[in-house]
């Protein structure tokens, strides 16, 4: 095997034990933003095989090891996206549990979309520092003012007109 | 750690990655439908692969006919992998992104509503009603589920097959609260 050779399969190694630890952190870590733990995590990992190699005296050249586990990582961390606040997965699951694989519509709306998924998103906005709730109104602050007009920029960029 | 500089090859895979923003930008600026968004994003990746075959062929000096190229070149494909897999996320999320879109929502409105009030007002007073008919409507196009008078039914099987997976990765990941 080549060096280079020997690099991707240490880089496949490294994204395999990352995959690990992933699962045990996300079981650990409460009350974080879990795609900040797991961005977090995938750069601590890099570094610690960096290190290890380095200091091992390994054959392992930087660009095969380091290209095979960040794709590992992104892949990883787009599939946890997609599932991550997903409407449509959600809807999946909810109709999975339920009685003859069927909902209502209006269940669905209501009791999902308005009441948890909506309602926990404005949760998010307030926590985040972008929104407050005065007088049951919601008020947009400065700094969500900031985040809206840059979004709505790369918006105008893609010509989107609206979004959701 | 060897070889911290990178080959021309894998140097190379770095302008194209770079270059699927502006030629994403460009390509939905010729499009004239607006619903062909997804097709201009496949064409972008489409033409940053042929300007990395174009730079890679015309910049590259003899090294890259070595025996190294093989896996050099899978180095190449990863790391334009990276940009391709990173720019799809990003584009989702200024696309379809739902918390996002509460914002700019928030902000094109002169007076402040109720929560409420959003709840109809949301995307230019379509509704979230509009938004989730839209993702169903997505979902029964991929024949995942169908519409029985005022009910929602998984498909079968392919439906259901697909979401037994989705409630495996939900508690591999430990997402029982997804959405």
């Amino acid at each position: 095997m080549t060096d280079a050779a020997f690099s991707h399969v240490a880089g496949l190694a490294a994204f395999a034990f990352y995959f690990l630890l992933m699962l045990v952190l996300l079981r650990l870590v409460r009350g974080r933003s879990p795609v900040a733990v797991l961005m977090a995590c995938a750069l601590l990992v890099w570094l610690a095989a960096i290190a290890v190699s380095t200091l091992s005296g390994l054959p392992v050249s930087f660009w095969p090891f380091t290209s095979s586990y960040w794709f590992g990582c992104m892949a990883l961390l787009f599939l946890y996206a997609g599932l991550y606040k997903s409407v449509s997965v959600r809807v999946l699951k909810d109709l999975h549990t339920a009685r003859n694989h069927r909902r209502p519509f209006r269940t669905v709306f209501d009791q999902y979309l308005v009441n948890e998924s909506y309602r926990g998103r404005i949760g998010i906005l307030r926590h985040s520092g972008f929104v407050d709730i005065e007088e049951g109104r919601l008020r947009m602050t400065s700094k969500g003012r900031i985040v809206a007009r840059a979004v709505r920029m790369i918006q105008r960029l893609y010509r989107i007109d609206r979004s959701g | 750690m060897n070889d911290i500089l990178p080959s021309w090859a894998v140097g190379l895979a770095f302008v194209p990655g770079l270059a699927l923003a502006p030629l994403h930008v460009c390509l939905l600026s010729l499009t004239p439908r607006r619903g062909a968004k997804s097709v201009a994003l496949a064409a972008a990746v489409a033409a940053a692969l042929l300007l990395y075959v174009l730079l890679l062929s015309t910049l590259a000096p003899t090294e890259v006919g070595d025996v190294e190229i093989f896996t050099d070149l899978m180095s190449a494909a990863f790391v334009f992998g990276v940009f391709v897999i990173g720019y799809v996320e990003f584009y989702s999320l200024i696309n379809r992104g739902y918390t996002l879109s509460i914002l700019t929502e928030l902000a094109s409105r002169h007076a402040a509503p109720t929560v409420d009030e959003l709840v109809t007002g949301y995307s230019g007073d379509r509704g979230l009603e509009w938004m989730l008919r839209k993702r169903l409507h997505g979902l029964v196009s991929l024949g995942l589920v169908r519409y029985d008078n005022n009910d929602i039914v998984l498909t079968q099987p392919r439906g259901s097959r697909l979401a037994s997976m989705v409630v495996l990765l939900l508690d591999l990941f430990d997402l029982q609260k997804s959405g």
